[in-house]
């Protein structure tokens, strides 16, 4: 009976431990400007995937980098790169030689510049 | 009708929706993106974007599909979107106009000074740095604790603060100008006259001086056409000097409940605040975080800085880990948060900001629910007293509660609707056991009789019953302003939504 008891607290201490690694499983690095507000797609962040192969040196499923063509000529107002769990699960099995990550950003609106004082209209 | 799709107006297919604070997931039939022509503000853009608007809304009827402007997303509630309908993404419509004397009415007897038009997609952040960075700085006189919202969202819910002699954000408003598929109004309050005949037929729009459509559009929860501009009013920029400290709530209960705090030991006894709230912590409830600020003036050359200095100011997704923990230990509740608030509420002493300065940047953070309830602030013991038996019940909720206060609100729906109104706000960490415990709240304040309305873009308990308890008197005002505006039933039906069938406002 005690190795029963033990058998199935090993296996709620294995499945808390795997449910806390699941629930918090997503890493993030986060990049803000100093005035973060911005726009993306339909007010969401616009969102990629990305796959880097072997490192800096390596290959990348978006070869030399992705260029932010949804911010047109506007800077980026925040970035985010996050990985779920089995985006981390890919990275621990290959030893890091395959890195998928997802990144999340939001471009800077176009600027109205202020209206000139007086009458405008 | 050909679609109105065209460079300006996109539409991007069926998707899953989901809010800022990742409290709503809805499937939608798709979403329209706006944009003007141009980053310069120019009437003529805005005439072009109103019209394009228009399109869409007549397209929309005639295809039988609910429309739902949005602008960034913020509220916790569903209000802001309707499932299998189409969503209006307006976050990028961020034109701004001061006003001359020649546009103002001769009768207009506000302020003359510091009037701006803005378009729907302004943020609070954005209008806050234009105007306190201009030549001739002005400041907002109220706004949320944050300053994500879009100028059209706040109007779609209403935004309270707790600048103690002030209403809410759309107490600031004068005027706004309001889309359906035939008609382009700019509507007034027939007491309050502030532009100029001329100006609407600049706009491209038809002046209407009336209480009730004004009353109603101030907090149209999108259910009157798309708000597409606001002319806000604002106060000579100002700096805000702030205070935080304990102090039990006896000592203060009197005092919110009249907003009188002479005699009470607050940093300037001398002086009145110009912002007052408390923070609760159930587990210790005689004990409140006491944030107060006093206006002062501010000096010409003050540089307004609103820039982030680190990232931990625009918030983190700590909240979001620890509800995923917390959701695996619940026993470990009520101590994190405990923890968080003495974090997060530690006492300091004259900080000196404006208020673009002060209500700054919120970063997304899921994991977090939030509800808000007014009641009369004269009642505020009777009603934490019942807040109390209900955190008692639910002591595993992972949750605080703050105590906000604003004059009563001028809009229709407005639900700051008492004199004076004190916003109990529950904040806490999303669970099954938060939102028993928010609807606890409620109940107690329904079977005891307390007064309450609930913030429309919060997490809510909104039932037919409750609205008419909450709104009764104005429902009449509401419906007649709805099918005034929107005189077809096809017209109506694009701008319902299932919650507001459900609750009779729609």
């Amino acid at each position: 009976m005690a190795a029963g008891c033990l058998h199935t607290k090993g296996k709620r201490s294995i499945f808390l431990l795997v449910a806390i690694i699941s629930l918090s499983g997503c890493a993030s690095h986060i990049v803000f400007a100093p005035l973060p507000d911005g726009v993306g797609a339909g007010g969401q962040s616009f969102r990629r995937n990305q796959v880097s192969i072997l490192g800096d040196r390596g290959l990348s499923s978006d070869g030399t980098g992705y260029v932010a063509k949804e911010c047109r000529s506007a800077p980026l107002t925040e970035v985010k790169v996050k990985r779920n769990f089995g985006q981390t699960l890919a990275t621990l099995l290959t030893l890091g030689m395959v890195t998928p990550v997802t990144i999340e950003f939001k471009c800077a609106k176009a600027s109205a510049p202020p209206a000139p004082a007086g009458d405008h209209f | 009708m050909p679609s109105p799709e065209d460079a300006l107006l996109r539409f991007e297919g069926p998707r899953q929706w989901t809010n800022f604070h990742g409290t709503v997931r809805t499937d939608i039939a798709g979403q329209w993106v706006v944009e003007n022509g141009s980053a310069s503000s120019t009437m003529a853009g805005m005439r072009e974007t109103a019209a394009r608007i228009q399109r869409l809304i007549r397209y929309a009827v005639e295809s039988g599909v609910r429309l739902r402007a949005m602008g960034s997303r913020w509220s916790f509630s569903e209000v802001a979107v309707v499932k299998n309908g189409w969503t209006l993404q307006t976050d990028r419509l961020n034109f701004d106009f001061t006003v001359g004397p020649g546009s103002i009415d001769p009768a207009f007897a506000g302020e003359r000074e510091g009037l701006r038009l803005v378009q729907a997609g302004c943020s609070i952040a954005e209008l806050n740095r234009k105007i306190e960075s201009s030549a001739r700085p002005r400041s907002l006189r109220t706004s949320g604790a944050s300053n994500g919202q879009t100028i059209g969202g706040s109007l779609g819910t209403g935004i309270h603060g707790s600048a103690i002699d002030r209403a809410g954000f759309e107490g600031e408003v004068l005027g706004l100008q309001l889309l359906t598929a035939h008609s382009n109004l700019w509507i007034e309050h027939p007491n309050f006259p502030t532009l100029s005949g001329d100006f609407a037929a600049r706009l491209g729009a038809t002046l209407v001086r009336d209480a009730t459509l004004f009353s109603a559009g101030l907090v149209s929860l999108g259910a009157l056409g798309v708000v597409h501009a606001a002319l806000v009013q604002t106060a000579p920029r100002y700096l805000l000097r702030s205070f935080q400290r304990q102090m039990s709530v006896e000592s203060v209960i009197e005092a919110m409940k009249r907003l009188d705090f002479t005699g009470v030991a607050l940093p300037k006894p001398n002086q009145r605040p110009y912002f007052f709230q408390m923070v609760v912590d159930p587990a210790h409830p005689n004990t409140g975080y006491v944030t107060v600020r006093y206006q002062e003036p501010c000096p010409q050359d003050y540089v307004t800085d609103v820039a982030l200095r680190s990232g931990y100011e625009a918030g983190n997704d700590l909240p979001g880990v620890f509800s995923a923990v917390l959701d695996v230990v619940p026993p470990l509740r009520q101590a994190v948060v405990s923890l968080l608030l003495q974090n997060r509420l530690a006492p300091f002493e004259n900080k000196l900001n404006t208020p673009a300065e002060t209500y700054s940047y919120t970063s997304s953070r899921p994991g977090t629910a939030g509800g808000s309830i007014a009641v009369p602030a004269a009642r505020l013991d009777e009603a934490l007293e019942l807040a109390r038996q209900a955190f008692v019940s639910h002591a595993n909720a992972p949750a605080a509660y703050a105590c906000r206060f604003t004059q009563p609100s001028p809009a229709c729906l407005g639900f700051t609707r008492f004199d004076p109104t004190c916003v109990i706000d529950i904040d806490g960490l999303a669970s099954t056991s938060i939102i028993e415990l928010m609807e606890g709240i409620r109940t107690r304040f329904d079977a005891a009789g307390m007064p309450y309305a609930q913030h429309w873009g919060k997490l809510h308990g909104l039932t037919a019953a409750r609205v008419a308890a909450s709104h009764g008197d104005r429902l009449a005002d509401w419906h007649a302003a709805r099918n005034r505006l929107l005189p077809t039933a096809a017209e109506r039906q694009v701008f319902s939504t299932d919650l507001l069938q459900d609750i009779g406002l729609a």
